[in-house]
C-alpha cells in the first residue's frame, strides 16, 4: 500500500508523454516492415516482441503503472494467470496428436440446407426436431 | 466489551434507527446502496433458488427410486438434473456466502460503514436477477438437456433454450466479477484504523481468497460462453471436430473457470467456519497465519489442476499425469485449515449452540469430501470412477454439504446480527441433526453405488442397486425435512420483538459484535478503532494498533 | 493502510464528491484505481480466452491462416493502430489536463479521443463491408469462393469475434468518454477530484493495448 498520495506527487508531463507517442508510431512502422522480412519460425515472436514493448509502454507511461507500483502488481499477476491458462492448456494440446479430418468442411458444406441459425445434428445435417433415421 | 471501541470523531448521542427500519418501504429497499440490506436481498433470493433446486433434486431422488421409469421420461429427467445443477451452482452455491453473508459481515468486520463500491454492489444484484430470470425463462424455451456444464458437441446440436441459459451463465459471471472487485478494494482500502493485515478476521481473508478467483476465473467463464453460443448460431467450428476444430478444448476453457469456481464454493465456507470455531470456543484461532495463507494458496493452486475432471475425455496422458500430480498439492492447505480448527476446539470451553453444531458438521462433511476427493485425483482410479456416482457424491459433499451447511452455519451466527431477534435454540439443533443425518444418508450410499459402476445421469439403472438408490432416496426426505424446519423456525424467530437478544450473543470478539443489533445503517456510531486481536479471548487482551507493526 | 489517514488530502476538508463511507479523497481516489485495475485485469483475461483459442487454432491451421489473413488490409490495420495510439496519447493529455486544472484543454483533448474513435469505427465499417461483400463472413455465413486451403473461415471466425469484441469495447470506451466530457463541461473536475477522468482514461489505454497485440495477430501473419 505504498503508493498512496503517488498520484499527488507524479505528474508526468505533456513531453514525456509525446515521447512515447513517438516512440509507439516508430515502433508501428517497425512491425509493419518487420512483416516484410521473413524470420522463418521466429515471425510471430518477433511480432509479438515488438507488440509487447509498445503494450508496455502503454502500460508504464500512459497508464502511470511506472508510479504504481500495487495496481502493477494487480496487472501483472492478471497476466501470469493468463500464461497459466494457455501454458496449462498446451500441456495437452502440445503433447497431443492432433489428427484433421481429411475432408476438412466448412460450416456451409457440413450443414447443407440447414436453415440459418438453427442448430443442427451433425449426424444428419438436419434441423433439431426432425427424427433421427 | 464496549470499551473495545473507542469513538471518535463527533459523538452522536442519538438514537439512529437500524438499518431495517430507516428509510421506509418497498422502493427504499430496491435503490438501497447498503451494504446489509444488499446482502439480506441476496440471502433471501439464493434461498428461494435453493427450494427451486432443492425441489428439482427431490425430483431426481424420487425418479431414482425405482429402477425403471418412476415419474418421469428420459428426457424430463436430462432436463432436471440440468437445472438442478445449473440453479444450485450459479444461483445458489456461488452467490450463497460471498454475496449474501459476505455482503453483510465483511464491512462490519473490518469497521467499515460499507463496501467500496456501494451502487456497483447494488448493480451486482440486479445483474443476479437479471440472470436468475434468464435461467429460468429457458423452462419456456424447453429446457435444457445438456448438464450444467454444457460440454460440446451434444450443447452446440441440442435443441432447447440452451443459448438462454449459456447467456444466463454469462450474465451471473458478471454478478459474481462485480462482488470479487467489490471486496478486494474494500478489504484493501476499507479497513478500520490501526486494522493491519494480520488483525483481519480471518472470514475477510477467505472472502479475499474468493474475489481473487471471481476476478481471474469468470472473465474466461464468460468468454467461453459466448464462444459456445457462437458456435450454435454462427457455427464458428472452434468446438467442432469436423469443421477442424477441438471439442475439448472447449473442456479446458469451461474447466480453466469452473475449476476454481469448486473453490469460491468452499473457501467462502471455510470462511464462515474460521470466525464459528473460535467463537464458541472461546479460544484464539490455533494458526491464524497458516488459516489465512492457506486460504490464499488454495485460491492460487485451484487454478492449476483443472483438467483432472478431463482425464478421460481424450486429454494426453502428459496432461494426465501432470494434472493429477498437481491436484494432490490442494490437499496440504486443505488438511492445514482442518488440523487448525480442531487444534482451536483443543481445550478450548465449547459450547454447543447453533452455529457450532454446524460448524462441527462441516468438519465431517468436509473431511469426506475432501478424503474422496484425491481418490479422483488419482489418474488410475478416476478411470474407473469417472462419471460413477461416486463423483456424484464427491462433489456433493465438498459444494453442496460444506459449502451450505457453512451457509447455514453463517446464517445461524449472524442471524440476531442481522435482525436483532433469536431463533429457538431446540429447533434449531433438531435441525441441524436432520440435516446432518439426511444429507449423510442421502450422499453415503451413492459412494458405494458409484464405486460398484452405477454411472450418473441415468435415469434408469440395474436392479442390484436399488436397495441403495432407495436408502439416499429417504435421505433425501430427511435433508428436506430438516431445511424446511429451519426455515420454519427462522421465520418464527419475527415474531419476537426486535433488539430482544443483546448485541453480542456469542461472546465473539471481532468487531461487528460491538455495534448494536441490528446496526444502524452507517454500521457504527463513529469511526471504531480495532483495540485487541480478533479472537483474543484472553481476560486482559493485548492492544494492537497502528504502533503495533 | 495507516499512511493513509495522514495525507495531504485529508486537510483540503470534505469535497462534496467524498462518499459517506470514505474518510478522505485520496483513500476514494485509490479505492476507485483498484477497482478500475481489476475490472481491467477480468478484460484481459476475457480477451485471452480469445488469444489463447486463436492461437491454439492458428497453430493446428498455420497454412489456413496464412492465407485467409492475406484478404485482410494491412494498410487500413495501420491506419488504425495509428489513430487509436494516437487517441491513447490525447486521453493522457486529458488526464493530465485535468489533473493540472486546466479545463478547457481537458475537454478539447477529450473531443480529439473522440474523434479518433469515431475514425476508428468508421475505417472498421469499411473493413467489414468490404469482408461482407466478399462473403469473408463468420462460420455459416462464409460463402467466400476458391480457396486454395481448407480451414481459412476459421481465421475469419476469429477476426470477426475478436475485432467485434474489441468494436465493443471501443463503443463503451467512447460512452465513458463522452460522460466525462459533459462532466468536464460542467466543471465537477479539479487536481482535488479527477478520478473519473483517470478510470476512463484507464479503460481506453487498455482497449489500445488490446488492439497493438490484434494488430499483427490478424494483419501481419508472415
Amino acid at each position: 500500500m505504498s503508493h498512496t498520495g503517488e498520484h499527488a506527487i507524479h505528474v508526468t508531463g505533456p513531453k514525456t508523454y509525446a515521447a512515447v507517442l513517438g516512440a509507439l508510431l516508430a515502433l508501428t512502422v517497425i512491425t509493419v516492415a518487420a512483416s516484410y522480412v521473413d524470420f522463418g519460425a521466429f515471425n510471430t515472436v518477433v511480432a509479438l516482441i515488438i507488440a509487447s514493448i509498445k503494450g508496455s509502454l502503454v502500460a508504464l507511461f500512459f497508464m502511470h503503472l511506472r508510479h504504481d507500483k500495487f495496481n502493477a502488481v494487480i496487472f501483472v499477476g492478471g497476466l501470469l494467470f493468463l500464461a497459466v491458462f494457455l501454458i496449462w492448456t498446451m500441456f495437452d494440446i502440445g503433447t497431443r496428436t492432433t489428427v484433421l479430418p481429411s475432408n476438412l468442411k466448412t460450416p456451409v458444406e457440413a450443414f447443407p440446407g440447414a436453415p440459418l441459425n438453427k442448430p443442427v445434428r451433425p449426424a444428419t445435417g438436419q434441423p433439431v426436431g426432425t427424427p433421427a433415421p | 466489551m464496549s470499551q473495545a471501541i473507542t469513538e471518535h470523531g463527533v459523538g452522536h448521542a442519538a438514537h439512529h434507527a437500524d438499518y431495517l427500519e430507516e428509510p421506509k418501504g418497498l422502493w427504499s429497499w430496491l435503490t438501497t446502496v447498503d451494504h446489509k440490506r444488499i446482502g439480506l436481498m441476496y440471502m433471501w433470493s439464493v434461498m428461494f433458488f435453493f427450494l427451486v433446486g432443492g425441489l428439482f433434486a427431490l425430483l431426481i431422488r424420487l425418479e431414482l427410486l425405482t429402477p425403471k421409469q418412476t415419474i418421469m421420461t428420459a428426457e424430463m429427467y436430462n432436463r432436471v438434473f440440468t437445472l438442478h445443477g445449473a440453479i444450485m451452482t450459479f444461483l445458489v452455491i456461488i452467490p450463497a456466502i460471498p454475496a449474501a453473508l459476505g455482503n453483510f459481515a465483511l464491512p462490519l468486520l473490518i469497521g467499515a460503514k460499507d463496501v467500496a463500491f456501494p451502487k456497483l454492489n447494488l448493480t451486482s444484484l440486479y445483474v443476479y436477477w437479471t440472470g436468475a430470470a434468464m435461467a429460468v425463462a429457458t423452462l419456456a424455451l424447453g429446457g435444457v438437456d445438456t448438464g450444467w456444464t454444457f460440454y460440446t458437441p451434444y450443447s452446440t446440436t441440442t435443441g432447447g433454450g440452451v443459448s438462454l441459459m449459456v447467456l444466463a451463465a454469462f450474465v451471473l459471471g458478471f454478478s459474481s466479477i462485480f462482488t470479487g472487485v467489490n471486496f478486494i478494494a474494500t478489504i484493501h482500502k476499507l479497513r478500520a484504523p490501526g486494522m493491519g493485515w494480520f488483525e483481519l478476521p480471518l472470514f475477510t481473508w477467505g472472502m479475499y481468497a474468493t474475489a481473487l478467483i471471481q476476478i481471474l476465473a469468470t472473465p474466461v467463464l464468460g468468454i467461453t460462453l459466448l464462444l459456445l453460443v457462437m458456435e450454435r448460431v454462427l457455427g464458428v467450428g472452434i468446438f467442432d471436430a469436423q469443421l477442424g476444430g477441438d471439442p475439448v478444448l472447449f473442456q479446458h476453457f469451461f474447466w480453466f473457470y469452473s475449476h476454481p469456481a469448486v473453490y469460491i464454493m468452499i473457501l467462502p465456507a471455510m470462511a464462515v467456519i474460521s470466525e464459528v470455531i473460535p467463537t464458541f470456543s472461546k479460544k484464539t484461532i490455533f494458526g491464524y497465519k497458516a488459516i489465512a495463507f492457506s486460504s490464499v494458496a488454495i485460491a492460487l493452486l485451484g487454478f492449476m489442476v483443472w483438467a483432472h475432471h478431463m482425464f478421460v475425455a481424450g486429454m494426453s496422458l502428459f496432461a494426465g499425469a501432470i494434472f493429477s500430480f498437481l491436484t494432490f498439492f490442494i490437499a496440504i492447505p486443505s488438511a492445514i485449515k482442518v488440523f487448525n480448527w480442531i487444534a482451536t476446539m483443543w481445550r478450548g470451553s465449547i459450547t454447543l449452540d447453533a452455529p457450532m453444531l454446524y460448524a462441527l458438521s462441516f468438519l465431517l462433511i468436509f473431511t469426506i469430501g475432501g478424503l474422496t476427493g484425491l481418490f479422483l485425483a488419482s489418474l488410475s482410479t478416476d478411470v474407473h470412477l469417472h462419471d460413477t456416482y461416486f463423483v456424484v457424491s464427491h462433489f456433493h459433499y465438498v459444494m453442496a454439504g460444506s459449502n451450505l451447511i457453512a451457509f447455514l452455519a453463517g446464517i445461524h451466527y449472524w442471524w440476531p446480527k442481522m435482525y436483532g431477534r433469536m431463533y429457538n435454540q431446540t429447533l434449531a439443533a433438531i435441525g441441524c441433526v436432520l440435516v446432518f443425518v439426511g444429507f449423510n444418508a442421502t450422499f453415503l450410499p451413492q459412494f458405494v453405488l458409484g464405486s460398484r459402476g452405477m454411472p450418473r445421469r441415468y435415469y434408469n439403472y440395474l436392479p442390484q442397486f436399488q436397495e441403495l438408490h432407495v436408502a439416499s432416496t429417504v435421505g433425501s426426505w430427511i435433508l428436506a425435512a430438516g431445511l424446511f424446519l429451519i426455515l420454519a423456525y427462522l421465520l418464527a424467530s419475527f415474531r419476537q420483538k426486535k433488539g430482544s437478544v443483546p448485541a453480542n450473543p456469542w461472546g465473539g470478539r471481532t468487531l461487528e459484535w460491538e455495534t448494536t443489533s441490528p446496526p444502524t445503517m452507517h454500521n457504527f456510531e463513529g469511526q471504531p478503532v480495532l483495540k485487541h486481536g480478533p479472537y483474543d479471548y484472553r481476560p486482559n487482551p493485548a492492544p494492537v494498533g497502528e504502533d503495533s507493526h | 493502510m495507516s499512511t493513509a489517514t495522514n495525507t495531504a488530502a485529508a486537510e483540503h476538508g470534505h469535497s462534496k464528491f467524498l462518499q459517506h463511507h470514505f474518510r478522505e479523497m485520496s483513500q476514494q481516489f485509490e479505492a476507485a484505481k483498484i477497482g478500475m485495475w481489476l475490472f481491467l485485469v477480468t478484460e484481459v483475461l476475457l480477451f485471452g480466452g480469445l488469444f489463447v483459442g486463436y492461437g491454439i487454432m492458428h497453430a493446428k491451421h498455420p497454412e489456413a491462416f496464412m492465407a485467409a489473413h492475406h484478404h485482410l488490409d494491412k494498410v487500413m490495420g495501420a491506419l488504425n493502430t495509428i489513430v487509436l495510439l494516437f487517441s491513447s496519447f490525447t486521453m493522457v493529455m486529458a488526464v493530465w489536463a485535468s489533473q493540472t486544472n486546466r479545463r478547457k484543454l481537458t475537454i478539447l483533448f477529450l473531443v480529439i479521443t473522440l474523434l479518433c474513435a469515431c475514425t476508428f469505427m468508421v475505417v472498421k465499417y469499411f473493413e467489414y463491408s468490404h469482408k461482407f461483400h466478399d462473403g469473408l463472413l463468420p462460420g455459416k455465413y462464409y460463402t467466400h469462393k476458391g480457396d486454395t486451403v481448407p480451414g481459412q473461415f476459421m481465421f475469419f471466425s476469429f477476426y470477426f469475434m475478436m475485432t467485434g469484441l474489441h468494436g465493443i469495447h471501443v463503443l463503451l470506451g467512447m460512452m465513458a468518454i463522452i460522460w466525462i466530457l459533459f462532466r468536464t463541461i460542467r466543471g465537477d473536475f479539479s487536481s482535488d477530484y479527477y478520478a473519473p477522468v483517470d478510470i476512463t482514461g484507464l479503460y481506453w489505454h487498455l482497449v489500445d493495448l488490446i488492439w497493438i497485440y490484434l494488430f499483427p495477430l490478424m494483419y501481419l501473419i508472415s
